[in-house]
């Protein structure tokens, strides 16, 4: 991993981290429940970077988080890791080539990760997050997850691609070599096809 | 092999991380370890950009809740109106009994809300997660914020302050789960914990005498009791609902909060007065 990949993912934590504490948590909810920003961008560097990258970056986002919330520190980057862990090892041969990736990801990543920070919470001692209106912010949230993934995947694309990379890099190919999606300009290009 | 090693190199990078995040949280649970500076710390550093942030999107934000909440709006102006209209006959006669409460509470030697010193703060943001339900103010540190410090607006208790770093602090609202408030029953006399639900429209009352005969519409006030962060007699709220089965050891009581913490726009935070 180069240096201006590691700051591209940091300047997007940092983007994450400002996003989430003021214009989604003053404002842009619906029915009183804000996207976990961190969370869907880490299912989409994990979808771009595979298992382990996925696993560090959702580690290290969900810290970023975790400075900002009063629940205990290391509770959304555990349940962030093990989630990007999963989306990279599912990326690497489970996930059928579709446009409808980002948002199909980006929800059921969302409701992943809801379930596990509301039932490590638990575990921890957080019995607060034992409650009925847990579940429906973790629904709601999950479908807001899956809409917002339209806007966070095409900038994790630009974020992980590396500096030698003209149309594709290896770690963006499906298992059995055809070209994922491109998110972006890049759309008429149908899944599954080559680039070259 | 090779497709072997890197599967064993994953295990072992989430097995790490996996045992760092356990470490952490269980650290942080016990309140080992320079966690609340390191949050102070974090705060102080994306505070600057949070503002300007604030700055560009708010307008957007408040455009948004304007169009979603404009039926609920005009309805509440309506509600909030008439209610003014009977409030105002009610303070001319509360202000008369307010004194010679005051007056007595001085013979009693306790702590009251109108003996500490207040800090006004401006609500610049809400809570930075779903599973929390917190407000940032816009004062801090430098300006005499503190932990613990109660958080009221004129209408009665907000909550206390959580975190505080310099130029902002957390507060913790009295409907988050995680809150508890030592009260009094206004007429029964009786006390309770107020703790929140996990959503702004009640809170519950424990640990009330099953046999205290409380009644709907009661006012239920902080009881200022030792140890607790909250001077006596702030309103917290009014006993919207009582249930109690025959046999049971405690009464189901539902408060509804005096203030709306869904619509908080400036708060005052109260300092201890140096005597008291």
């Amino acid at each position: 991993m180069t240096w201006v990949l590691r700051l591209r993912l940091a300047l997007l934590i940092l983007a994450v981290v400002v996003l989430q504490t003021t214009v989604f948590s003053a404002g842009l909810r619906v029915f009183g429940v804000m996207p976990d920003l961190g969370l869907v961008l880490t299912v989409a560097v994990a979808f771009y970077l595979g298992p382990d990258r996925g696993a560090v970056f959702g580690f290290v986002a969900g810290l970023a988080v975790d400075l900002f919330l009063s629940t205990p520190l290391g509770l959304s980057a555990l349940s962030f890791a093990v989630v990007g862990y999963a989306v990279g090892v599912a990326q690497g041969g489970l996930v059928p080539p579709s446009r409808w990736v980002a948002p199909i990801m980006g929800g059921l990543g969302g409701l992943a990760g809801g379930v596990l920070f509301v039932g490590i919470g638990a575990i921890a001692g957080q019995d607060q997050l034992i409650a009925l209106s847990s579940v429906r912010i973790i629904l709601i949230a999950g479908v807001y997850d899956a809409l917002v993934a339209f806007a966070v995947f095409p900038i994790a694309r630009w974020a992980t691609r590396t500096p030698g990379e003209v149309q594709g890099l290896p770690e963006h190919r499906w298992s059995d070599g055809s070209r994922m999606p491109r998110w972006g300009s890049d759309r008429s290009i149908s899944p599954g096809r080559s680039a070259e | 092999m090779i497709v072997y090693q890197r599967a064993n190199r994953r295990r072992t990078i989430l097995a790490l991380i996996v045992l760092t995040a356990i470490t952490l949280i269980t650290l942080d649970v016990r309140g080992a370890g320079p966690f609340s500076a390191v949050r102070g710390g974090a705060h102080d550093v994306v505070n600057p950009v949070a503002g300007a942030s604030d700055a560009v999107f708010s307008p957007v934000g408040d455009w948004i809740d304007g169009v979603t909440s404009a039926a609920a709006l005009k309805d509440e102006n309506a509600r909030l109106r008439r209610r003014l209209d009977s409030t105002r006959g009610r303070q001319a006669s509360a202000r008369a009994a307010t004194e010679e409460n005051k007056e007595l509470k001085k013979l009693l030697d306790l702590p009251f809300v109108d003996d500490a010193d207040s800090i006004a703060a401006p609500v610049v943001d809400g809570a930075p997660s779903n599973f929390e339900l917190t407000v940032q103010i816009g004062k801090g540190e430098s300006d005499g914020v503190g932990v613990d410090m109660p958080v009221v607006t004129g209408a009665g208790l907000v909550g206390r302050v959580l975190e505080v770093s310099r130029d902002r602090a957390t507060v913790l609202l009295v409907t988050d789960p995680q809150s508890g408030v030592g009260v009094k029953i206004e007429k029964s006399g009786t006390t309770g914990v107020v703790k929140g639900r996990g959503d702004s429209g009640t809170v519950r009352a424990d640990f009330v005498d099953p046999s205290a005969a409380v009644t709907k519409g009661e006012i239920v006030y902080t009881s200022g009791q030792q140890n607790s962060p909250f001077p006596s007699a702030i309103p917290v709220g009014t006993v919207s609902k009582v249930t109690k089965a025959r046999g049971d050891l405690q009464q189901d009581i539902l408060v509804k909060p005096l203030v709306d913490v869904s619509g908080l726009d400036y708060v005052k935070v109260l300092r201890p007065s140096s005597g008291g």
